[in-house]
Formats: structure tokens, sequence, C-alpha cells
């Protein structure tokens, strides 16, 4: 202990100043991950169901869109945004100005799309392996479609698709660290901002690191919690 | 054979005090091509606004020309030392770390920083209260804004060309940049121009400058070419070749 304290003591690097800085960065990628997650999320469910549908003209716009924003690089899809609106005529003196002006929004819009794009998949998955004796039973029962989407379908969807999910989520983080190409200061942004002041790339990405792992553990424990209380019927005895 | 040679040859060095007139030809290390500072013309030969500078520094100590060796700028402290040159005239920037290894002359180039936004803004560096200005993350300029101009709010970016992109966007309300930098970088827009003068003060955040690096017992060497600069920068002989490279002021 006293060890730690006098390395403390005598770095130059982790000081108060820099500590908040990390803070700020990491309340940064916090805010990002978490509303781009809930956003995608709110997204993924309607159009997972008309990715299953059978009429191409509902499915096919929602393959689309999935297959553009999962076969591209999320840095692209983040340049494209941020950078490419500023090209457009006229873009600085419309109403869109107040949300691309800032790094902020641009950043969560290309965050939240990408993260929609790979939870609709996961969620069609989840759908589609739904057993079909499920759904014969709840037709015999009289359901409508609709209802039936509700209370069989999506429900025992959602438990499937809790692990990948999870996956998802820690990818997230991770790939959030691109933030910090378009100015926005998160974890990785600061730590960038560390390393340049004092040529210390060991150090100050080293804790930054450090952050990022507490971060994905914590999310694995509260999937853990969840998978135990959704996915209970599932696990050996 | 050759041992004994270099053995005596080290003696010998190590015996004689060495006076800058027992220099028949001063051999200078120089990183080629750093334009406008030095690069070779279309027929091969070195030119350049330090290539100029320093004949001109040679030839008041020798009567002749340098003695050009050309060295990567890794390798370019260590060849001093290893003396296959006796001075380094490469737009080496004077700083500590390096005033622990070379001994410096006075400082005889520095490029200073200037604030650039679109034409016509109403965008003022003596009032930032309020402003987003871009910065390269790191560099002197981000040190200078950081501590002068706190009241703005300071976007750091990796590459200039990045900050120039967001303030034709309208994303900024200015970047402030090395001038020549920024200079080079502006002619690629139709909009952007310099809206502050040059700023190379303070020295403390902004660079003491440029000087020529010696091994640190040539002191008379050093001496001589600090005074043969001193001697340039007042009659006329610096302002002239300057005025061939450049359109700013990048005397100190």
């Amino acid at each position: 202990m006293d060890a730690i304290l006098a390395l403390l003591e005598n770095n130059d690097i982790f000081n108060p100043t820099t500590l908040a800085h990390y803070w700020d960065g990491l309340v940064n990628t916090v805010q990002l991950v978490f509303l781009s997650l809930v956003l995608g999320l709110v997204l993924a469910v309607p159009l997972a169901i008309m990715r299953t549908s059978k009429k191409p003209w509902i499915n096919w716009p929602v393959w689309c869109f999935t297959y553009v924003f999962r076969g591209t690089p999320l840095l692209i899809q983040l340049y494209m945004i941020y950078y490419g609106v500023t090209l457009i005529d006229g873009i600085q003196e419309s109403v869109f100005w107040v949300i691309f002006e800032r790094a902020f929004y641009p950043c969560l819009i290309a965050f939240t799309l990408n993260t929609a794009a790979y939870t609709t998949e996961i969620f069609r998955g989840a759908i589609e392996a739904t057993p079909r004796g499920e759904i014969e039973a709840a037709k015999a029962y009289g359901m409508s479609a609709a209802k039936r989407m509700r209370r069989i379908v999506l429900p025992s969807a959602f438990r499937r698709a809790i692990p990948a999910y999870s996956n998802e989520v820690v990818f997230m983080l991770h790939s959030s660290a691109i933030a910090s190409t378009v100015t926005i200061i998160d974890l990785t942004g600061a730590a960038r901002d560390i390393y340049a002041r004092f040529y210390a790339p060991f150090q100050a990405y080293i804790f930054a690191a450090l952050i990022y792992l507490c971060l994905t553990f914590t999310i694995f424990y509260i999937f853990k919690q969840l998978e135990k209380r959704m996915l209970g019927h599932l696990r050996p005895r | 054979m050759k041992k004994a040679l270099m053995t005596v040859a080290a003696l010998l060095a190590l015996s004689t005090t060495v006076s800058a007139e027992d220099y028949d030809v001063i051999r200078v290390g120089v990183d080629v091509p750093y334009p406008p500072f030095e690069f070779r013309d279309p027929s091969g030969e070195l030119t350049g606004f330090e290539i100029e500078l320093g004949n001109a520094v040679c030839n008041e100590i020798t009567g002749q020309d340098c003695e050009w060796v050309v060295q990567a700028w890794d390798g370019i402290i260590p060849g001093l030392l290893a003396r296959k040159y006796d001075m380094i005239f490469s737009s080496m920037s004077i700083n500590p770390e390096r005033a622990e290894r070379v001994l410096f002359s006075d400082p005889y180039y520095t490029t200073p920083s200037a604030f650039f936004a679109v034409e016509g803004s109403d965008f003022d560096h003596e009032s930032t209260e309020g402003t987003r200005i871009g910065v390269q993350r790191a560099t002197i300029q981000d040190t200078y804004l950081t501590e002068l101009h706190g009241d703005a709010e300071i976007v750091r970016y990796t590459t200039a060309d990045d900050i120039l992109v967001d303030l034709e966007g309208g994303r900024l309300d200015a970047m402030f940049i090395d001038a020549l930098a920024g200079l080079g970088l502006i002619e690629t827009s139709d909009d952007v121009v310099q809206v502050s003068d040059d700023i190379s003060e303070p020295v403390s955040i902004l660079g003491e400058g440029v000087g020529a690096a010696f091994r640190k017992r040539d002191s008379a060497l050093e001496e001589a070419v600090s005074e043969a600069l001193e001697k340039f920068k007042n009659d006329g002989t610096y302002d002239a070749i300057m005025e061939k490279y450049f359109e700013s002021n990048i005397k100190i």
C-alpha cells in the first residue's frame, strides 16, 4: 500500500487535472454508448419484425439498411456523417445545423444506426428461431398475428437474444473509441491528449484500458444476472 | 594501421584547441528536403533559405561555401557528435533536451503562429470569449491557447487538414496554427484568410526559435557563427535571402 502511495506521489502524469480529464472522457463515453444502445434497441425491434416479413417490399429495405451498415467500417460511417454533411449546400443555414454543428450528435447518429443494424440481425435470428409448435398452438387459440407477435414470439425471442446482444453491447463500448477522431473527448480522446502532453504512451493508454476493462466487466455482470433470471429454464440442472 | 591513424587523429583532436580561423571549410549537416528551407532545384543543386544563409555564414568565416553533408533527421545529432560534420544548420528548434547534448548558436529564425478564419467573419483574437478555436493537439499553439485564451472553447485535432475542414464547414470560429503551415494550407481554400498578425510572443510558450548546433567543445565556432548571423541580420543580407523564400517575417 505504501509502495502504491509513493508511486502516486512520484508521478507527473496522474494529477487532479489529468484525472478530471479522464473523468470527463469517461462521462462522454458512457453517455454516447448508453444513448446509442437505447436508441438502437428501440429502432431494432420494429426493423427486426419487418426483416422477418415474407413480403419483399417490407423485408428488402431493411435488408439493405443492415447490410450497408454491417458491411462498412463504423469509422467511415462516422466520417461521412460528421465531415460529409458539412459539404451539403446550405446545411449551415438550415434547421439541421443545430444537430450537426457539434461532434456529439453526428457521432450519436452514426453509433445508433450502426448498433441498430447489428441488433436488428440479432433479433431477426432470435425471432426466426421460435419453435413452430408455439406458433401453431397460438394460431389454434385463435390469436391474431399482432397478438401472436406480442405474446408469444417477442418475449421468447428477447430471451434468446440476450447472450448475443451482450456481445453487441461490449463491441459498441469498444467501437466508441473512434469518437475521439472527430474531436470528442471520450476516454480514448482523453488518453490521447495526455499521451501527447507527457509523451507517456504506456501510462496514458493503460489507465484508459483499465477503465474500459472495468466497464466491460460491469456490462458482463449485468448481463449475467439478466441471463440467470430470464434464461433460468435453460440452465443445466 | 588505420586504427593507429585514428588514434593519432583523436589525440590530435583532443590536444589542440580549435579556433574558428582554423577551419578551411566548414562541414554542415542538413536534412533534405524540407522546403523552402532546404531542397534540390531541378538541376539537383541544393538550395533554399538555410542553404543560402549557411553559405553566407561559411563565407564570412572561411571565405568559401559550406561543405553540405546530407543526413536524415533522426541521425543528425549522432552524426554531429561522430564528427561527420561540424555544424547542424537544419531548422533545429532550440529546446532544453537537445541543449543537453549540443551547443546552440543564437536563434536565426522562428516561425510565428497566427489565427485564421473564414473571410468576413467577425472573429477577433483580442476577445475570444465563447468562440470555438481549433488547434493541433500538444503543439506549442495548443499550450498558447490553453494558457492565454482559456475563455474560448479549444477543440483539439490530430491533423491540420481536419481543422481546415471544420473551419470551412462552419463548426469553428478560427484556427490557430503555425503561420507558414497555415498559409500553405489555405492555398487550397477559397475563403479562409489570416486574421491576426504573426504571433511569436511569449517565447516561453512559442519557442526560442531555430539555431545552428555544434559539439559542446566547439564554442569558438559557435561564437563565430552567432557573430556572423548577427551581422547579416543587421546589414540586410538576411532580409534579402528571406524575401526570396517567404512572404512573412521569420527573423528573430
